[in-house]
């Protein structure tokens, strides 16, 4: 399984629990026996600024940054920072775009502008580009904090381990009172996107 | 504060996925360490917040700052204890003066582990520490790739420390503190300490015993350290088949010069960056006489390599000096130096982002007092701290910002030179004012400054993710020894106009700052609010904005808060008005404050 390095980024932004959910993500490699890689990147502050996750497993992993123009997994957390990351995207790569759009302080006093098309300009650049609601999944599931599980509720469609695999993962990184929820929420990410 | 259960050392040829920095930590751990102390700063701060959860016999301590952590150090060094010391590349600048000290003298035990910021990811700069502690304080300086080396260097950082008694260095980059790999563990290993004993002619550096000290380093220790280097494993090459090329690399670089070339193009990697290998180098360039030096940052090989006469084809006129390298940047390097490598593909079509600053979280308790200073005009010297986001759109209150604890003495040096027309106000807060704020105080009462200087006090070392400072009750471990009282403090600087405020009532900070900035001597405002993140998140109570009072005049997206944004709602007017997020907001009142029709309302539960 996976001989060449399989490369995802996560776009996030601060507060989305995109860190946590590369860790989980990084653990189901790791109990899959592969090597792993994961680094993320994140500015000063706790909350509201950009924060890029990856992920790489494989036989052999070298470097912890996914090099530009190698995403195989695009998981965007919110439409604007899809459309950043996706100029690095492969070329056959696989984006899933939660809908939620989180407008930044700065842009609402009007000392910057939000892009209102990301999804269409998204879905125009992109073949295989997939699209879900996690904020209201989330909500549905029992919290809005588990966005992140959604997310990886979709993205393990694509990929090859197993259900089980992904909720073990999951059981042993969130808080104990939430793993029902988290299961829930994971669910609810595995049946909203449909590759065929 | 009780301590959770703590983490056994895992058995041998355990594999584990972990950070550089937890890895550290373990190592340190397995391999005897008996006092794991520093100041946190990223990307090293997670070290000590691990190491304190492993179970073992060692002491895990956070210092007021990064030179007392070192003194600390160096005293269980003297008392023949094995020590790592962890701060970040700028903790060095501060530490610098009892390292370049302590490396003159022979003891052992001793690790100095930094961690650098290449890309100032979250530093106010960029610095080689290879440079610093290897060519200037001539240490040992290890420089590891992955969590494996981290964890395995650190235990031969002990071993070369102890055998030839100098301190070590151990250099990490953030990509290697945060970024996790897979690492496998070893058979641990204690070490009690030998106890400590007098020894003049070593630990006293006064001139007569410096110079005996100095001469048997440069003819001694030197000697043996770089006899070391040409032997140690870790310093090695990786055969390739395009043997005419060569690539001489170190710590995370090596991993994306691996990337790129696989295993086609030998590779000398560097385990042991001081002192260089250097007969070992001149036999691989000599071996492969297209040979380049990819490092990040500063041109550190290269230098040496260039001032012993080697021919190379380059270094830093293939691969930047600034920020961070990863897999394209090297691979365009190796191009232009004519190797034979493939181009990753160039980002198509780069988009403009939206712009997203980091911003001062919903409820930070630093939001009123900048919005405050913003609003009367003042000069306000900064520090560091989440607070520096204070400088930002649209709070615009923080005008000068240079390193830990310089806001006072900026402030100070202004005021002895200039009164400018707004007031001169210098604003730290707790935990730097603890880690060297309190001389710049000390100074500036003693010699009559008038600024007035604000304590940010949240109670925690915010920005650098929680840990304890000498202002909370309990330490690191989780011992209630009392916390300094920051107002009796001051007083004792002899600062007598000192006021406390409420953080989040922004009449309270403005009639304060009134009376400071018009009191004649130097003044001292302390804003209290525990941080709303750590070390438990906080929530009061929701707001929400009565649409039917909101007159879309903006005013509380002047405070610059994350959970304010616009609604879809517009008035008669088609001003758009606006919106709290329900999920983020947690009720500090400083958007209530400054509504000016009382549009901004607690959630009914």
């Amino acid at each position: 399984m996976y001989e060449k390095t399989v490369n995802i980024q996560l776009a996030t932004v601060g507060g989305q629990g995109g860190i946590l959910a590369s860790s989980i993500i990084a653990q189901v490699a790791f109990d899959a026996g592969l090597d792993v890689k994961k680094r993320e990147v994140h500015g000063m502050s706790q909350r509201g600024g950009v924060v890029t996750s990856d992920v790489r497993f494989g036989k052999q992993v070298c470097s912890p940054m996914v090099p530009q123009g190698s995403i195989d997994f695009l998981l965007a957390f919110e439409q604007a920072e899809g459309l950043r990351a996706i100029p690095n995207l492969k070329n056959g790569g696989v984006v899933i775009t939660n809908t939620q759009t989180i407008i930044p302080p700065i842009v609402a006093i009007g000392k910057g502008t939000y892009p209102d098309n990301a999804l269409a300009a998204i879905a125009e650049r992109v073949k295989q580009s997939f699209t879900l609601d996690a904020m209201r999944l989330a909500e549905e599931a029992g919290s809005a904090k588990t966005v992140s599980t959604v997310m990886l509720g979709a993205l393990s469609v694509f990929l090859d381990f197993s259900e089980e695999a992904w909720l073990k993962a999951i059981r042993s990184k969130v808080p104990k009172k939430t793993i029902e929820i988290n299961q829930r929420a994971f669910e609810a990410g595995r049946t909203s996107v449909n590759p065929d | 504060m009780a301590r959770k259960t703590r983490m056994q050392i895992p058995p041998p040829n355990t594999r584990l996925l972990l950070t550089g920095n937890q890895a550290c930590a373990l190592s340190a751990a397995s391999f005897g360490c008996n006092l794991g102390v520093g100041y946190p700063g990223t990307p090293s701060s997670e070290i000590l917040a691990a190491l304190v959860q492993i179970e073992g016999a060692h002491k895990t301590q956070w210092e007021t700052n990064e030179k007392v952590a070192t003194e600390k150090a160096i005293g269980a060094s003297m008392a023949g204890a094995r020590t790592i010391v962890t701060m970040k590349h700028v903790g060095v600048n501060v530490a610098a003066d009892p390292i370049l000290s302590f490396a003159s003298t022979f003891n052992g035990g001793f690790v100095l582990v930094v961690g650098d910021d290449p890309g100032s990811h979250s530093s106010q700069n960029e610095q080689d520490t290879r440079m610093f502690m290897g060519l200037f304080a001539n240490l040992p300086v290890f420089s590891p790739a992955d969590s494996q080396e981290v964890y395995d260097f650190l235990k031969l950082a002990f071993e070369v420390s102890e055998e030839l008694k100098t301190p070590a260095v151990l250099r990490m980059t953030t990509n290697i503190c945060h970024g996790e790999s897979i690492m496998i563990t070893a058979e641990p290993c204690e070490h009690v300490p030998l106890g400590y004993k007098n020894d003049f002619a070593n630990n006293v550096v006064l001139p007569a015993n410096f110079k005996k000290l100095r001469h048997r380093i440069l003819t001694k220790r030197l000697p043996a350290l770089t006899e070391f280097s040409e032997k140690t494993p870790i310093n090695r090459e990786d055969p390739g088949e395009v043997g005419d090329y060569g690539i001489i690399t170190d710590g995370v670089t090596f991993t994306h010069v691996k990337e790129v070339v696989g295993d086609r193009i030998p590779v000398l990697k560097l385990g042991l960056v001081f002192p260089l290998p250097m007969k070992r180098i001149a036999q691989f360039i000599e071996n492969h006489p297209k040979t380049v030096i990819c490092e990040e940052l500063e041109p550190y090989h290269e230098l040496q390599v260039m001032a012993q006469g080697l021919p190379i084809l380059g270094g830093k006129s293939f691969f930047p000096r600034e920020g961070e390298l990863n897999a394209g940047i090297v691979a365009r390097g190796l191009s232009q130096a004519g190797f034979p490598v493939e181009l990753y593909p160039e980002p198509e079509g780069e988009i403009p982002g939206v712009p997203r600053p980091p911003a001062l979280c919903p409820g930070c308790p630093h939001r009123a007092t900048f919005y405050v200073l913003n609003k009367m005009k003042a000069n306000v010297f900064g520090d560091i701290g989440c607070y520096t986001l204070g400088g930002l759109e649209p709070l615009n209150a923080l005008h000068a910002c240079i390193c830990m604890g310089a806001s006072i003495g900026m402030a100070a040096g202004v005021d002895a030179v200039d009164h400018p027309e707004k007031p001169v106000v210098a604003v730290i807060g707790d935990s730097t004012f603890l880690h060297s704020g309190i001389t710049g105080l000390l100074g500036a009462r003693w010699n009559g400054a008038g600024i007035t200087v604000i304590i940010l006090d949240n109670s925690i070392t915010a920005m650098t993710g929680g840990q304890q400072h000498p202002g909370l009750a309990h330490t690191l471990e989780g011992v209630d020894t009392g916390g300094v009282d920051l107002e009796a403090l001051v007083r004792a600087l002899g600062i007598e106009h000192v006021q406390s405020v409420d953080a989040y009532s922004i009449s309270e900070i403005k009639e304060a700052i009134t009376r400071a900035v018009e009191h004649p001597e130097i003044s001292v405002i302390i804003p209290r609010q525990p941080c709303v993140l750590m070390p438990i998140k906080r929530h009061y109570k929701v707001f929400t904005v009565d649409l039917g009072k909101c007159i879309g005049c903006h005013t509380c997206l002047k405070v610059g808060c994350p959970s304010i944004s616009l609604a879809d709602e517009t008035t008669d007017k088609g001003r758009r008005k606006s919106h709290i997020d329900p999920h983020t907001c947690i009720g500090c009142t400083v958007c209530a404050q400054v509504c000016p029709v009382n549009a901004i309302v607690e959630v009914e539960e």
